[in-house]
């Protein structure tokens, strides 16, 4: 019985241990990622992106719709880096790619050493905009709050 | 001994177990296609080709043609409601009226402007057709939201200026859409608008952030077009969702859903526009008596113009 219990445990946490990480920690990976390791910040997003695809083939059509509309940080982050992968359950997709046209620009002039910090803002601020048009007005949905505020931190740099 | 032997060779059998199953799930996924797409985006996003995936976005945007919009354009003016007053454009003059009623405390189209009210008349007729919003949508909500003369300040604080009320944030993102010759937004809907006004608006400003927000009556062109790139903005991004609903703009009740739509999105983002469609277009579904009022006094203005005034 003693045995039983021991491997059940044992079994437990090996399944555990290799089971992927919850989406809900990789947003915030991939934004602590974004503050505090640039050259880092490519690799958290396509860890994440693995993740992001999968419980998106998971979902229902409803499921996506009602958590998009309650802003849910994962959802939202694919929004506006990989609008089209959205594009099978969400008629509404196509609202979401000027933004991400902009964000593609962002990470593009920050990546850019040569970029001027005048440059880097210029292109943050049409995100920025993009961004207030396209989701809520009276506050930025998470993580863009968040994210924007890393483009900002990183521009100065 | 024999039951510990077991139990390890057991530990090690799951611990292969699982590791090849991990493995397998990685590696060998059922939908083939998920892992190649993400294998193929880990190394594209590891190192960026831009100017690849630049022409990539091109290309997929490249699909959407202005045309699309005409979904609200084309059934509208087969509409027996407003053919009388909006399309023959018999009454220039009295359509600014009608705008002015709206914008009760600016008056802009005062004989004292720059600009005359068959001028005005003018650029709401140009915008119209070259962005494909119903006049009378482009009328009542830029009459609603004329901000000239004054300073207008949403409840969240938001600082909205000139014509079309947008604020300090959204203003760079409206500007930065005339400037999308890619999307044929400037090269054709721009130049067809400034084609439509001619002659009195040859000298029409440069669309910037600036004369997006201004609060010149001068900027008006620019404003009305910003207001009909916004509205068309609402319209683009959830097009295929708005012609599953069939709406029919020929009748009012078709016309002031598709409004309260371009409303909830023009006040609360296109969040709260989805939200609007999500719900079936329920004008309760949309929270806070700001929007529900505005629903108001953009209907008192839609009933207004099917009457002819």
């Amino acid at each position: 019985m003693v045995q039983t219990t021991k491997f059940t445990l044992t079994l437990l946490l090996v399944l555990a241990v290799y089971s992927p990480a919850k989406a809900s920690s990789s947003v915030d990976e991939v934004i602590a990622t974004c503050s505090k390791d640039w050259d880092g910040f490519d690799k958290a997003l396509a860890k994440f992106y693995t993740i992001a695809k999968r419980d998106i083939k998971n979902m229902s059509t409803q499921e996506l719709t009602k958590k998009l509309n309650a802003e849910d940080p994962q959802l939202v982050l694919v929004s506006l880096f990989w609008p089209t992968d959205l594009s099978e359950k969400y008629l509404s997709w196509p609202s979401f790619k000027d933004c991400s046209e902009k964000n593609f620009a962002v990470r593009k002039v920050l990546s850019n050493s040569a970029a001027t910090p005048k440059e880097r803002a210029a292109e943050i601020e049409l995100l920025e905009s993009c961004i207030h048009v396209t989701y809520y007005k009276d506050h930025l949905a998470k993580p863009l709050d968040r994210l924007l505020a890393c483009y900002k931190d990183r521009a100065k740099r | 001994m024999i039951a510990q032997r077991r139990y390890m060779a057991a530990c090690a059998l799951v611990m292969a177990l699982s590791s090849s199953l991990t493995a397998g799930l990685l590696l060998v996924q059922p939908d083939q296609a998920l892992a190649k797409n993400a294998s193929e985006t880990k190394s594209s996003i590891k190192s960026i080709k831009w100017d690849e995936v630049e022409k990539q976005e091109d290309k997929s945007y490249a699909t959407e043609s202005i045309t699309e919009l005409k979904i609200s354009g084309q059934n509208f003016e087969s509409s027996p409601n407003f053919k009388g007053t909006m399309n023959s454009r018999k009454n220039f003059d009295l359509a600014c009226k009608e705008f002015n009623a709206a914008a009760s405390a600016n008056n802009i189209c005062d004989d004292d402007d720059p600009a005359r009210p068959e001028q005005y008349s003018q650029m709401f007729e140009s915008a119209s057709k070259a962005l494909g919003i119903p006049e009378v949508i482009l009328l009542c909500m830029t009459g609603v939201e004329s901000g000239f003369k004054y300073t207008a300040k949403s409840t969240d604080g938001a600082e909205s200026e000139g014509l079309a009320q947008v604020t300090r944030k959204t203003a760079p993102h409206l500007a930065s859409l005339f400037d999308k010759d890619k999307h044929g937004f400037k090269s054709v809907a721009w130049e067809n608008f400034k084609k439509g006004s001619s002659p009195p608006m040859s000298s029409i400003p440069t669309p910037t952030k600036d004369t997006i927000r201004s609060t010149n009556p001068k900027d008006a062109p620019v404003q009305i077009f910003a207001m009909a790139m916004y509205l068309r903005n609402s319209i683009i991004g959830d097009h295929q969702e708005l012609k599953q609903k069939n709406i029919n703009l020929s009748t009012m009740d078709g016309l002031k859903k598709i409004t309260h739509y371009l409303v909830a999105s023009y006040n609360g983002g296109m969040g709260t526009g989805r939200i609007f469609l999500d719900s079936g277009m329920n004008d309760s579904s949309i929270e806070g008596p700001y929007t529900q009022r505005y629903f108001k006094r953009i209907d008192k203005c839609l009933d207004r113009m099917a009457k002819g005034f």
